[in-house]
């Protein structure tokens, strides 16, 4: 098993940058990670070495992920009212002022459409590997491909580029 | 009346995406019909334009160094305990791969494992090598290896080799019992070639560039990184040391860094002797396999 587990060491880097795609939160993104591991160490003798392990391991961090967002959703429901920050009406003058750059317009679209943007064009999966990282069939990560690209398309400015770095 | 190819909004996200970089004759039939679509350029324009920002925006977070809890999750029991000092120095010169029917180990100047390899790309370069490059089987250099199809857990790309005007002219798998090579053949406008064999090896760590000559093919074998490796020309023992050194030196580029961690639980899977991977690959030897006393000339090293 000592090979699985280097394997394993070996994606960390990746899977840090995956969970900050779907994050956004460094904080956020090294805990999801973190969980993702734990499983994945505890998971590994369910891994029957079909495919790379790095599919495997993004599908075990996106399953965590989903599972966590449902246990925020849970919590946030539960904030304290007064705690809760003002949300931003829409096409009010603050909302104007939103800086609108790519990672802004990747993080304002719906989870699976983001998750399948991130596989595919910052992690280099072939639409094959990003559909079974998913679980889901390949012509359903063409649609949340094709509906999320369309998106940024509508929400970043490919004209005024900023290609800031994350972190 | 040259009939107008449909390009749908599919096309150009995949074309986005570098689906077709594996295809150059569908890349370059789906390329020409944007080019007739101002509306389907543009488009085209603002998916590759979002790619490149989203991986530039993202791309510091590999060089970034990883938290130590994230490693000492992969050991378990052994969770949150510091790790000496002299056991993590070791650890970083640690360079394994999973092997394609396990994990292999190797070390000092008998090298079993190494001389099998050499004696494989021997083989099948007398088998192959003098081939004619078939148009049909060219494969873009920057496209992923398929070791996942074969059952191994990484990823790797051929290396690109094209700033020394070698371009893949072949790939092919070659199965030997359990383990399988990799055979790649590179080759210039001028008509200079070889063979490159990759093939998993966990060693213990980068090893020297070891070279041969036999009836007139200069061999080079190195295990770096993941990979044991080997090229196989006619071109003269000088241009071999280069074209070792090339390809190392490209593959380096591209293989992750092992991680300063997890030392490896080695096992080995055989001993063969020289000559006996090779000639289990069929019952017969092949025609460029080296008949009794016809041994390898004595190896030398090139240094690091």
């Amino acid at each position: 098993m000592q090979e699985t587990k280097w394997l394993i060491a070996r994606e960390i880097p990746r899977l840090r940058r995956y969970a900050l795609a779907l994050t956004r939160d460094p904080v956020a993104a090294d805990d999801l990670v973190q969980d993702t591991l734990e499983r994945a160490i505890r998971k590994r003798h369910l891994w029957k070495r079909h495919g790379t392990i790095r599919g495997w391991m993004y599908q075990i961090l996106y399953r965590t992920f989903l599972n966590q967002s449902t246990r925020r959703r849970r919590r946030a429901l539960e904030v304290d009212i007064d705690d809760a920050p003002e949300p931003i009406a829409p096409g009010s003058p603050e909302a104007g002022l939103v800086r609108r750059d790519i990672v802004d317009a990747l993080c304002d679209l719906p989870t699976e459409q983001r998750a399948a943007i991130a596989l595919t064009a910052i992690e280099g999966l072939s639409y094959d590997e990003a559909a079974a990282a998913l679980d889901i069939p390949l012509g359903t990560l063409r649609s949340r491909l094709s509906r999320g690209r369309e998106r940024l398309r509508a929400n970043f400015d490919a004209t005024e580029l900023c290609l800031r770095q994350v972190k | 009346m040259t009939e107008r190819l449909e390009i749908d909004e599919l096309d150009l996200l995949a074309l986005a995406d570098g689906v077709f970089d594996d295809d150059p004759a569908r890349k370059a039939e789906l390329e020409s019909a944007v080019a007739d679509s101002p509306r389907a350029a543009a488009q085209l324009a603002d998916y590759r334009a979002q790619t490149a920002a989203l991986r530039a925006a993202y791309a510091g977070v590999l060089a970034e160094p990883v938290p130590e809890r994230h490693y000492a999750a992969l050991d378990g029991a052994d969770k949150g305990r510091a790790r000496p000092m002299m056991r993590r120095a070791a650890a970083g010169l640690l360079i394994v791969a999973a092997g394609m029917g396990g994990w292999l180990i190797g070390n000092g100047d008998d090298d079993p494992i190494r001389q099998a390899l050499l004696d494989e790309s021997y083989r099948q370069f007398q088998l192959h090598g003098s081939n004619e490059a078939n148009a049909a089987s060219t494969v873009a250099a920057g496209s992923a290896i398929n070791w996942a199809d074969e059952g191994v857990a990484m990823r790797l790309s051929a290396p690109d080799l094209s700033s020394q005007g070698f371009t893949i002219v072949e790939k092919r798998g070659v199965r030997i019992g359990k383990d399988q090579i990799v055979a790649l053949k590179y080759m210039s406008q001028d008509g200079r070639a070889f063979s490159l064999f990759l093939t998993p090896r966990w060693a213990n760590r980068p090893g020297p560039i070891v070279e041969q000559e036999r009836d007139g093919v200069a061999l080079a074998y190195w295990h770096d990184g993941p990979l044991a490796s080997s090229i196989a020309t006619t071109l003269p023992q000088d241009q071999a040391r280069h074209l070792a050194r090339t390809v190392r030196d490209a593959m380096r580029e591209d293989a992750a860094t092992p991680p300063a961690i997890l030392e490896p639980d080695p096992r080995l899977l055989r001993n063969p002797a020289a000559g006996v991977m090779a000639d289990t690959l069929g019952s017969q030897p092949g025609p460029g396999a080296s008949a009794p006393g016809e041994g390898p000339q004595p190896a030398s090293v090139t240094p690091n």
